[in-house]
């Protein structure tokens, strides 16, 4: 366990490197997911319009 | 020479581009996010210390790949704004409108990376020195390339002044490239080059070349899936894409 927690800290620089890691993370999260949903949006939306233009 | 041709019109079309691009999105993702995962454990967990900065060198992990997938991203705004200014192909407006966040964000974790970097190794997170100055003003055109094109409502001209910016810009592109040579800086030069043989231990290359490939290929996969969502956008009236929601409805 100790083994685990000298390799976690880093060799004191544990702080800088581990939010390196999570910034980048949720960065690469964020780019990843934001264009799928936008076009399931998009695409739902557009559905909607075919429905409205259908009934009416 | 006419199937080339063939290829190039085929790919300017929006409607082939959204039709043949899903399952390249889901691969390019896959592929992308495996080599992160691969080079990430690799360099965090495998690769030994570095003799003089210890275990921070471990953030060029994600400092290397992201700064130079930044320029990559940007030059290839710039070769899309060549092809839209001669050529008006509407794929590559969607290139740029897609490229330019994802430009901008890469850029945006290079600097924050570089800052928790410098922090442990220089003393200081920030320096005025070319290299990050260069890299500031790389962030600065990613954000004109957003910025112009919702300041000008008419698509074509919007898209004509976007292009104009991205190749004027590309001239950043080698000074932030040789920055490191023409001018006094904190940064080291590159220890990668296509002429020398690497000056980075062997063991410590190979998770930088799995971090780099696979942001490469995840970040390809991520303006695939944005320029879909563009070409919707610009194409919701037609009747391809009303064929696609008929499709879902049923």
């Amino acid at each position: 366990m100790s083994d685990f927690y000298t390799w976690a800290a880093m060799g004191g620089h544990g702080l800088y490197v581990w939010s390196v890691y999570g910034i980048s993370i949720v960065a690469l999260v964020v780019l990843g997911a934001w264009p799928l949903r936008a076009e399931k949006k998009l695409l739902v939306r557009a559905t909607e319009r075919t429905d409205l233009e259908g009934g009416s | 020479m006419g199937s080339i041709k063939d290829v190039f019109h085929r790919m300017g079309s929006p409607r082939f581009f959204y039709h043949g691009s899903s399952l390249w999105v889901r691969g390019l993702y896959i592929g992308g996010t495996l080599g992160l995962i691969i080079g990430s454990f690799w360099g965090l967990a495998l690769a030994p210390p570095d003799k003089y900065q210890g275990d921070s060198f471990r953030i060029m992990y994600i400092h290397v790949p992201s700064a130079h997938l930044a320029e990559m991203v940007y030059f290839a705004c710039a070769v899309a704004g060549f092809v839209y200014v001669v050529w008006r192909m509407k794929m590559a407006d969607v290139f740029i409108a897609a490229a330019a966040p994802v430009g901008a964000i890469l850029t945006l974790l290079s600097l924050a990376s570089g800052i928790l970097w410098g922090m442990p190794t220089w003393g200081t997170g920030w320096v005025w020195d070319m290299r990050t100055t260069s890299v500031l003003v790389l962030l600065f055109l990613f954000f004109g390339l957003i910025a112009l094109r919702q300041a000008i409502p008419r698509l074509d001209r919007a898209a004509y002044s976007v292009a104009i910016l991205a190749l004027v810009g590309v001239v950043n592109i080698p000074i932030i490239k040789y920055s490191v040579e023409w001018f006094t800086t904190l940064h080291q030069p590159a220890s990668i080059t296509f002429t020398n043989e690497p000056t980075i231990e062997t063991s410590m290359l190979w998770p930088l070349l799995f971090n780099t490939t696979g942001l490469y290929i995840f970040i390809a996969g991520v303006i695939l899936a944005a320029m879909r969502v563009e070409v919707l956008k610009r194409e919701q009236a037609t009747e391809w894409v009303r064929d696609i929601t008929r499709s879902m409805q049923r």
